[in-house]
């Protein structure tokens, strides 16, 4: 695009405007490809499309151009329709189409129409990203764009007005030079800035009503897998290289975790177990879900594991845990932004006991509920991260409790209890070998945890033969004696069932690293992990890891620039904190900061706020008005000042001018009397009296700086003038 | 020519209510698509409650803000001066001169432009020109044309100051005050060729007063008389015809000549073409012949015979206004 050496875009609108239409393009593109919309090979496609287009010249406006752009575009259009209503793919198959027009245009590209067409393509595109991407890049990609946009914009038009006005104009247009293309860059910035002011202040201030005529559903986001209801083992272990941030958690209470927080977040449970896959497919029958003061409570046989302080008090802050395996601990309160990560498990830091999920705005209805594994799920109407308050236990029963549960005294579903028949007759020899010597629960579950502590974690396993008729399990324990959380896991529940202990596989999160710019505990992918949990009677289900303690967190803290990753990660749990999740809430929270506030329908005035902003604001104002008014009489001076400078010069000819006489009839008299430069005496009274008698709104324009150089001509031009006698 | 006003252009209702204060707004094609876009995003925002899209809305809000006060400041600042750059003949283009000047004293105004006032109809028009950047303080002089159908007295065509500044989705005009009044020469009618006499004698109404001498071009043949010099006898003539022919020429040593324009009132077809014909008459033996030409209306004399281009103006402004009466 650019010229030969040394030469610069800016001094070829015609390149420029060209070059500000493919920036449009990409930043729009991008805009929805960072939300996941379009896909990577329409982005590929129009990729080479546009680099072919810009390596030629524009396309002639022939009929044959013409017919064959009509069958490209018709024949995309059929194929978008399909997608949209064949595959539901209703968003890519519209971007993609869009896209498809801009690159059109782009081949085009002769006059404006084919570029502010693509301004108006990219516009649609952007407010697309604007609501699929709520990653932080957008807002970077919208100050861009709008910037580019009002570039391009104020460039289309002095083209359009050469256009319009013929090749003498476009003349000129090509003469207009790089400095003054520079200072309508730096006016577009400008702009750009005010637009952008303009933006914020309707974010800020616009309420939030949410109409919702028309709703749509949720859009395809990525799937992780391990959380739905069927695993294949090994399969889950695959995330674990995956440093991407999934949860940001912010317990409300100081805790003595330092850098790493080490909560178990549950996610979902599995209860069967065959051929080397996981599936869940009951949920505990004791536990269900009651709804108080906004909060989702887990009760356990009927008894709700949180409770009012003082009931009948209030909501907010007054739940407290009431029972489990230490009596009167205070639950723990953690806010946690989560990912949209294609699932709809909520996680919650074990032992979980209730959950007040936030909605994103008024549209949102985000209900939990208690699924099959014992998960809590929540239907998303709108994709995009979740914020949530987890309450919970995370004091887990000693030894010395639990230690008064028997092998086999449990009353649980068969499937806690049920192990593959294939397994061999190692695999349950193993198994008896164990429970040897131990007589209660507690004992079988160290004497396991043990035995797996001696196998090798690692996440590359040796590949099993294809030809091995046993189940992976049992490779993994006799012969590989090496893999990841979830082997481990699987292995110690299998063994577990086979001594008649009821448990069952939980597949979650563990970890929390903080973030030291956020003040939060960022939980990577990478943290995904494995774990079991086993049935103690009156004290539930209580977890046992039987990881080796280095295999249980991610390894990311080898990743490059780990202090700049925490960086972004905390701007961007701003950015959902307080861009993202910004609601009518958040508004009246505003407004009651200043003096307004929102009660019993109606507002209600705290004079005491309200007062001094009021005040401030005003003399403000009033500061503003004096400096302008005081402008406006420093000019009204200063154009007497150059009048008087001239009517001295006409005076020195013998042209006095009258008491009565006004400038206007003084000049007729000087330009009868054969004054040379009567045009300009004209035009500097009028511009005298515009700024000596015009009205206050009229009148506040600063002295233009022409009326010096006039004042100084006329001055000149009285010396030199010898006026008739 | 009887002058036929052109039918006047239909302001849309939406112009005339975007009309005030000296001010109108158009909104452009592209302001259209714009505007629809906005609203589509604003309804979107107020449906969804989604935060950015009420970003993305208050950013084209404020867009139409700011090309509201970018425009206002452009027109406002412009101060626009018109000269014509010679003589205006009906229905022939004019030079017209056009000063725009920025008045302000720190910031250049861009895309400025003159144009014909589409709201106040008129037969005549101003080519509309543009100044993309003039700086503080400065004055960009731009060459524009006019054309006025009749002759007489009347201001110039109406004009606005126009800007499309700095989107291209609206047009903001500010009404320039009517120009004082300019004097509009009579229309030049074609000739068959620069040298030819401007038109031959009895051309609808108007007369060529040819004074006879003794050198020059032939004026006219005839017939001997008894009274003739036998000097003047065309021999060459006589012979062929058989018959004593008299040449007479014309007068090159006293070249000047008297148009005579009957009366007659201003709008007449046949009235007005003469008054065309006389003009140019004036223009082309005058300029391009270089003889004293004086003008006789009815049965007065009103300029004799002279020459320079005061007489000739003197002449041109006299046909400009007459039979027009006072109110030319």
């Amino acid at each position: 695009m650019s010229g030969g050496p040394g030469s610069s875009l800016l001094r070829h609108p015609l390149k420029l405007r060209t070059t500000l239409s493919v920036i449009l393009v990409v930043l729009a593109a991008a805009s929805i490809r960072i939300g996941g919309g379009s896909t990577p090979l329409a982005m590929a496609l129009a990729a080479l499309g546009v680099v072919f287009a810009l390596r030629r010249p524009p396309m002639a406006d022939s009929t044959a151009s013409r017919r064959a752009w009509t069958f490209v575009i018709l024949a995309a259009l059929g194929l978008s329709i399909w997608r949209a209503i064949a595959l539901q793919d209703v968003l890519d198959s519209g971007t993609d189409f869009l896209l498809l027009l801009c690159v059109q245009r782009l081949f085009n590209r002769q006059r404006t129409r084919e570029h502010q067409q693509i301004i108006l393509i990219t516009s649609v595109l952007l407010t697309i990203g604007a609501v699929i991407n709520v990653e932080v890049s957008f807002p970077v990609l919208l100050v861009g764009y709008l910037v580019t946009v009002i570039f391009s914009l104020i460039i289309n038009l002095l083209i359009a007005e050469g256009e319009r006005l013929g090749p003498r104009v476009m003349y000129d247009l090509e003469r207009i030079g790089e400095r003054r293309l520079r200072r309508l860059l730096m006016v577009s910035v400008q702009v750009a800035s005010v637009v952008f002011v303009g933006g914020l202040a309707v974010f800020i201030f616009f309420p939030r009503f949410g109409a919702g005529v028309f709703l749509r559903g949720a859009l395809p986001t990525t799937t992780i897998a391990g959380f739905s209801n069927q695993v294949q083992l090994g399969l889950f272990g695959t995330i674990k290289n995956d440093p991407r941030v999934v949860m940001r958690v912010a317990p409300s209470r100081a805790t003595d975790a330092g850098d790493s927080l080490g909560w178990y977040f549950r996610g979902t449970s599995f209860d069967r177990y065959e051929a080397g896959e996981w599936s869940a497919s009951m949920r505990e029958p004791s536990l269900s879900l009651s709804h108080l003061c906004g909060t989702h409570i887990l009760e356990e046989r009927g008894s709700p594991r949180l409770a009012p302080i003082v009931p009948g008090v209030g909501c907010r802050d007054r739940l407290s845990a009431t029972n489990g395996g230490s009596r009167g601990e205070r639950a723990v309160v953690s806010t946690i932004t989560l990912e949209d990560i294609g699932v709809s498990l909520l996680f919650l830091p074990d032992v979980p006991s209730g959950v007040r999920v936030k909605a994103r705005g008024p549209l949102d209805r985000l209900y939990p509920s208690l699924g099959i594994g014992d998960k809590f799920t929540v239907t998303r109407t709108i994709p995009g991260p979740i914020r949530y308050q987890a309450i919970s236990r995370l004091h887990l029963p000693a030894d010395l409790e639990l230690a008064a549960i028997p092998i086999g005294s449990q009353d649980v579903a068969d499937e806690f209890l049920a192990t593959p028949f294939i397994f061999s007759p190692q695999f349950r020899a193993l198994a008896a070998s164990l429970k040897i010597d131990h007589d209660s629960q507690i004992g079988a579950v160290r004497a396991v945890l043990e035995h797996l502590s001696a196998l090798e974690y690692t996440l590359d396993q040796p590949e099993r033969p294809s030809d091995d008729p046993r189940d992976p399990l049992e490779y993994f324990l006799f012969d590989a004696r090496a893999g990841h959380c979830e082997y481990f896991a699987t292995a110690a529940a299998m063994l577990l069932r086979e001594m008649k202990i009821p448990t069952r596989l939980v597949n979650g999160y563990v970890g929390g690293t903080l973030n030291e710019y956020g003040g939060f505990y960022a939980v990577t992918q990478a943290d995904a992990h494995s774990w079991i949990e086993v049935y103690f009677g009156e004290y539930g289900w209580v977890r046992f890891d039987p990881t080796p303690a280095h295999g249980r967190r991610g390894a990311t803290s080898s990743l490059a620039f780990p202090k700049l990753r925490q960086y972004l990660d905390a701007l961007r749990n701003k950015y959902l904190a307080y861009v993202i999740d910004y609601n009518l809430r958040t508004q009246l929270d505003l407004l009651s900061e200043v003096g307004l506030q929102w009660r019993d329908q109606r507002f209600r005035v705290d004079k005491e706020r309200l007062t001094p902003i009021v005040g401030a604001t005003l003399t403000l104002l009033m500061l503003l008005i004096a400096v302008r008014m005081r402008a406006r009489g420093r000019s009204t001076r200063e154009a007497t000042a150059h009048m008087n400078s001239v009517l001295r010069g006409f005076a020195q000819r013998g042209f006095v001018r009258g008491e009565a006489e006004t400038p206007q009839a003084f000049a007729k008299r000087v330009t009868d009397a054969g004054f040379p430069e009567a045009a300009q005496l004209e035009s500097f009274v009028d511009e005298y009296e515009r700024l000596r008698f015009s009205s206050i709104g009229e009148g506040l324009s600063p002295l233009p700086a022409s009326f010096p150089l006039t004042a100084r001509r006329l001055r000149r031009a009285t010396k030199s003038w010898t006026p008739p006698q | 020519m009887a002058p036929t006003p052109s039918p006047p252009q239909r302001t849309s209702l939406l112009r005339k209510l975007l009309t005030a204060r000296g001010r109108s707004l158009e909104i452009t094609k592209a302001g259209w698509l714009f505007i629809t876009l906005t609203i589509l995003v604003g309804f979107a925002a107020i449906n969804s409650g989604s935060n950015l899209l009420h970003i993305l809305f208050g950013a084209q809000i404020g867009l139409v803000v700011m090309s509201g006060v970018l425009s206002e400041f452009v027109v406002k600042n412009a101060r626009v001066s018109l000269k014509l750059g010679g003589r205006v003949h009906a229905g022939t283009d004019a030079s017209l001169q056009v000063q725009i000047t920025n008045q302000h004293a720190r910031y250049p105004i861009l895309a400025v432009s003159i144009e014909a006032d589409d709201q106040r109809p008129h037969d005549g028009k101003i080519e509309a020109v543009v100044a993309f950047a003039v700086e503080p303080g400065e004055t960009s002089n731009e060459r524009s044309r006019v054309r006025c159908p009749q002759r007489g007295r009347h201001p110039l065509p109406p004009a606005v100051v126009a800007t499309r500044f700095p989107f291209g989705l609206f047009v903001k005009r500010k009404f320039l005050p009517e120009s004082q009044l300019v004097t509009v020469f009579p229309a030049l009618v074609e000739r068959a060729s620069p040298h030819a006499p401007a038109f031959t004698a009895d051309a609808q109404g108007a007369h060529i007063l040819l004074r006879r001498g003794r050198s020059g071009d032939i004026y006219e043949l005839r017939e001997h008389r008894e009274s003739d010099p036998s000097s003047v006898i065309n021999w060459p003539a006589s012979a062929r015809l058989a018959s004593l022919i008299v040449c007479e020429y014309e007068d090159n040593n006293q070249s000047s000549l008297i148009l005579s324009l009957r009366r007659g009132r201003g709008g007449e077809e046949d009235f007005e073409h003469a008054v065309s014909v006389t003009g140019t008459a004036i223009v082309a033996e005058m300029r391009d012949r270089g003889i004293d030409v004086g003008l006789r209306y009815g049965d007065e004399l009103v300029f004799p015979p002279s020459s320079g281009r005061s007489h000739e103006d003197a002449m041109l402004g006299f046909l400009s206004t007459v039979g027009l009466g006072a109110g030319a």
